[in-house]
């Protein structure tokens, strides 16, 4: 079976099913919808393999769609910026104080 | 004597000797500020009748309609319409009722006569009994003509309504009886903002929110920084240890509050986005913060003379807002559009959507998620105390509030919002008078 993901990131595969999310709307009400600590784990898991992930995704002209596993890689980026909001400002999945309120993101 | 080398600094804005921004604008006033305005339901018919349906108000931009037969509708609660957007075969943009002038049938929607829709047409077509219209509203052919009795095609067309374009953004107005174009409308604000690059290609980032509150209460929050270091404790942790001095605060104060006419705006202070000691790790990881990606070139040019109008070098935004709803921000990552578009006396939908320079590499565009997604839940934050103080305005407890000199726009918006329906109300009555007295005379003459 082929890899979801570059192979230097092979052993981040189980989170691509659920968290590799391109639409920031979606992206966002995975983030609400999670508990804090499932929150905290993607992020724990994620964040230490940042830097070397926007660095592997960089490499590629972003005038050409990316292949499909830097494409997986590169939404598990985007998702720790929606999650890291939650676990470095907020310290809860939504914003402090914004009960029920979601801002829909169209595009 | 040697006035070539004279530099005309004629333009730029000084706040006044005194050090109060009210003292340029005595008319204002200064004491409390009534709040009818964002509580009754009356005065809410009122503020559509003579404000929204009398006003040129932005609907969308000209790229949104990129080619002949291009459309989109907007659903607009407060003007109690649909409205159809389209690029004529001449390529004017023009505006239409979304209704068919035979019986009265909705023309565009999709699934959902009360969702918006945008697509491309040749014709408008009424899916009721098949009439056609080009694109100027202008009948076509009517189904089975040899059925019509006593009918002038002349004047069976799509209701139009006036629509212009300044640079770019779209702007309608309802008032048949309007002579002012929408440049002339929006005044030396525009002026000052004419020449900034609004024709380049932009990455479009849109969000939309429906909140429980009155449009003029959220438009409040955006219109001074003053609550930065209280309600942004959180998120801003620099501002908040500065107004722990409680005195004047280079983070928060406005570098210069300008009103012209029913407009006003704000420009304020701003490093350009790098690591600071507050940098939280996210933001080191993609080098970004919700001021925009770090490090960023700055290639667009000498701004327009109406930004940055201090001529500060600690300039960081200028937000401009449009009488009634339109607000128009420059920063450094591109400009932003807020739209307010009041669903009820005591609701309304924000409409965000942040143009930015198109990002070149996959890095850039991650420091854009960043900025983006900080900035959004920043809109959910500056929202967060509106729907509960809305709930204790409709209480009646209180009758006024209050504004301080870095509010000075939160009073103005409320002055010009009453100031209009006042005048409204005046006219209306003055014209109910004159044609009572007119009747009178046509029956004094039988």
């Amino acid at each position: 079976m082929s890899s979801s993901l570059p192979q230097a990131f092979a052993d981040l595969e189980h989170l691509v099913a659920e968290w590799a999310i391109e639409d920031g709307h979606q992206r966002y009400l995975k983030r609400v919808n999670s508990s804090m600590d499932e929150l905290k784990a993607f992020y724990d898991e994620i964040f230490p393999r940042g830097k070397a992930a926007i660095d592997y995704v960089d490499q590629f002209d972003y005038q050409q769609p990316l292949p499909k596993d830097a494409e997986n890689l590169r939404n598990l980026i985007y998702a720790l910026i929606t999650v890291a909001m939650a676990v470095e400002v907020w310290r809860q999945p939504r914003v402090k104080h914004s009960a029920k309120t979601v801002l829909t993101r169209l595009s | 004597m040697n006035q070539e080398c004279t530099i005309d600094n004629s333009d730029i804005v000084k706040k006044p000797e005194s050090g109060y921004w009210h003292d340029a604008y005595p008319e204002l006033g200064r004491g409390p500020i009534s709040l009818e305005d964002s509580v009754c339901p009356e005065f809410y018919a009122k503020e559509k009748e003579h404000i929204f349906k009398k006003n040129w108000l932005y609907v969308g931009r000209a790229e949104q309609l990129p080619k002949k037969g291009s459309y989109f509708t907007r659903e607009l609660a407060v003007l109690d319409t649909s409205i159809i957007l389209l690029r004529d075969k001449d390529d004017t943009i023009r505006a239409f009722h979304n209704i068919c002038p035979h019986r009265g049938n909705k023309l565009l929607w999709q699934d959902d006569p009360f969702q918006e829709t945008q697509g491309t047409t040749p014709l408008l077509y009424c899916r009721f009994h098949g009439w056609r219209y080009n694109l100027d509203g202008s009948l076509i052919k009517a189904s089975r003509e040899d059925l019509l009795l006593d009918f002038d095609k002349s004047k069976c067309s799509v209701p139009a309504i006036q629509c212009e374009v300044w640079q770019g953004f779209i702007f309608i107005n309802l008032d048949r009886d309007n002579k002012q174009s929408v440049r002339d409308f929006l005044g030396e604000f525009a002026e000052g903002i004419e020449g900034y690059p609004f024709d380049r290609p932009y990455q479009l980032y849109k969000f939309k929110a429906e909140l429980q509150c009155n449009w003029k209460i959220f438009m409040d929050g955006f219109a001074e920084s003053y609550h930065g270091p209280y309600l942004h404790a959180g998120s801003f942790g620099a501002l908040t240890d500065v107004a722990k001095l409680d005195k004047a605060n280079p983070y928060t104060d406005a570098l210069a509050f300008q009103l012209k006419d029913q407009h006003r705006m704000f420009s304020f202070y701003g490093e350009p986005s790098k690591q600071t000691p507050f940098s939280r790790p996210i933001e080191c990881l993609t080098e970004s913060s919700a001021a925009g990606p770090w490090n960023k070139k700055d290639d667009f040019g000498p701004l327009p003379k109406g930004l940055n109008p201090t001529r500060s070098e600690k300039y960081g935004f200028d937000s401009f807002q449009f009488f009634p709803n339109f607000v128009l921000i420059f920063g450094s990552s591109g400009f932003t559009t807020h739209a307010h578009w009041p669903t009820g006396p005591h609701s309304h939908v924000i409409e965000v959507e942040m143009f930015y320079r198109p990002p070149t590499t996959h890095k850039e565009r991650i420091a854009q998620e960043l900025t983006v997604s900080f900035l959004n839940d920043i809109v959910l934050e500056d929202a967060s105390p509106l729907e509960g103080m809305q709930a204790m305005l409709n209480s009646g407890a209180l009758k006024e509030f209050y504004a301080n000199d870095e509010e000075i726009l939160v009073r103005h918006l409320h002055k010009v919002v009453q100031d209009a329906v006042a005048l409204g109300e005046e006219v209306k009555e003055s014209e109910r008078i004159k044609e009572g007295e007119r009747n009178k005379q046509a029956g004094g003459g039988k």
